[in-house]
């Protein structure tokens, strides 16, 4: 499907790509040729997955970087500029949550959340604007966002902001720039992987439920963000797609009930 | 893709032409049906070296499908792609509108996607896609086009029910929602029109066929594997 080196040229960061699907997303766009840029909190976490990424493409380097706080924000942006001369691609992955029943999310907790999934992504495309001529943002959300989430009620509602500002950012920085957004369904993560063993039978139950009856690869979400950043979506904008095997349309799991 | 092989229904010109163009350029052997066999088209995807049937067919007409896949059947053991692209517009503002104008377009725009999708789905193998052509009047109305627009709107609906039903066997099925795209069906609007319609889009231009075959061919791969019961808008942000 992709060519190779489609991405030859371009500048590309990924919140959060030291692990998981910002890992793979990483290597995926590293793979069609972009530089990569990974950024996230911990540095033990940011060095393993360089290390990776460094075998697909030699121009790849992490920056830690606490997107929570627009200082350190605009200081990655800069640092990527000067390190590539451009910036192209952004890619908002990081973020982060805790399965609690709405009643036990303290204002605290909650607004740890709603400061890494929704001004972390604030913060990032503020600062795309500047920097991008051309240019494409992802958005990573969950389908939690768009339907309920009983169990992640402060991450529903953060990405759910994340939603809408995909779709007013896709309108305010049109033509240049197209923003988009990947709800990944459940997705099987190194971490999710000890709890599908602990919880064998819930989660046998739960793909059931899933029209295409699995949970997703990680790749399979970076796939969709390299076809998104690719030339051929360039007329696509202000779109949500749900990488997700139809889950959207099945009746939901309380993830109160995942947590282990 | 090398080696699949793919329906296109209206697939002689236009959005159809792109798309089975696209799917050729990937390596596919293509179905081409459409109401009459174009040989201009035929000629330009045997240049890409796949093969290439020609299956002229009235999708509106259950009879003529199930003929047509019969046809099918002795050249292709199996389509693994089905894309649903097959569509007529007839606008007219409701109080105006005839009973022959609603009953042609919902025919052939929306009864056809059950006409082909239940002749040819005992052909489509595991891990099979359907793609069917939407519209974003499907999903947000269009002035003129009640007709058009509930037959859009069908084949959404359709779109996720079957994902539900064919999911077990691999088989994704979503649904692609062009905006205005320079095409024969765009060709016919009044210039003064189209540059107010423009102007209603986000990238501020008209999208390209190839815009469209490129997310085709995307959903074809086995990249998409994952991504089912979706209405992917390609519109330049228009639908917003």
């Amino acid at each position: 499907m992709f060519e190779k080196n489609i991405l030859k040229g371009k500048v590309a960061i990924v919140t959060g790509g030291g692990t998981g699907i910002g890992k793979e997303i990483a290597l995926g766009l590293a793979s069609l040729g972009a530089k990569i840029a990974i950024a996230g909190r911990k540095e033990e976490k940011l060095s393993k997955g360089i290390e990776e990424i460094k075998k697909v493409s030699s121009d790849a380097v992490y920056i830690q970087t606490d997107i929570r706080e627009e200082s350190q924000v605009q200081r990655l942006f800069k640092k990527v500029a000067d390190t590539f001369g451009r910036i192209d691609i952004l890619v908002n992955n990081a973020g982060g949550q805790f399965i609690a029943p709405f009643k036990d999310i303290t204002t605290n907790g909650f607004d740890a959340v709603v400061k890494t999934n929704l001004y972390g992504t604030w913060f990032c495309c503020k600062e795309a604007a500047k920097y991008m001529k051309q240019g494409k943002i992802i958005n990573i959300v969950h389908i939690y966002a768009i339907k309920a989430a009983p169990g992640l009620a402060h991450s529903g509602a953060a990405r759910a902001g994340v939603i809408n500002l995909t779709k007013t950012l896709a309108l305010e920085l049109a033509p240049h720039i197209t923003v988009n957004a990947i709800a990944p369904g459940i997705t099987v993560t190194e971490g999710f992987k000890e709890e599908m063993i602990n919880n064998k039978k819930m989660m046998q139950e739960l793909q059931e439920t899933i029209p295409l009856r699995r949970f997703a690869d990680p790749k399979e979400i970076a796939y969709c963000t390299s076809f998104l950043v690719s030339p051929a979506a360039d007329f696509i904008t202000g779109q949500v797609i749900a990488v997700d095997g139809g889950q959207l349309l099945s009746n939901w799991p309380d993830f109160n009930k995942l947590k282990g | 893709m090398k080696g699949k092989t793919a329906l296109i229904t209206g697939g002689s010109r236009g959005i159809g032409k792109a798309i089975a163009l696209r799917l050729a350029k990937e390596g596919c052997n293509i179905i081409l049906n459409d109401r009459q066999s174009n040989e201009e088209t035929i000629a330009e995807i045997k240049k890409l070296g796949v093969q290439v049937m020609s299956v002229p067919a009235d999708v509106s007409k259950f009879e003529d499908i199930q003929k047509m896949v019969e046809e099918i059947k002795l050249k292709f053991p199996k389509v693994d792609i089905l894309v649903n692209n097959a569509g007529i517009t007839q606008d007219r503002t409701l109080r105006k509108m005839t009973p022959e104008e609603w009953n042609s377009v919902i025919s052939v725009n929306l009864t056809s996607v059950y006409n082909v999708t239940h002749c040819v789905l005992p052909l489509i193998p595991e891990g099979g896609r359907i793609i069917n052509m939407a519209s974003i009047a499907g999903i947000s109305g269009n002035f003129g086009q009640c007709n058009y627009s509930a037959s859009k709107a069908g084949i959404i609906g359709f779109t996720k029910a079957l994902a539900k039903e064919v999911g077990k066997n691999k088989i994704t099925v979503n649904a692609i929602a062009p905006g205005l795209i320079k095409s024969p069906m765009t060709d016919k609007i009044p210039v003064m029109m189209l540059e107010q319609m423009i102007e209603l889009i986000a990238m501020k231009e008209l999208g390209a066929i190839e815009d469209v075959a490129n997310l085709v061919a995307f959903l074809a791969s086995d990249q998409a594997r994952y991504i089912s019961a979706e209405v992917i808008r390609v519109d330049g942000g228009m639908a917003l």
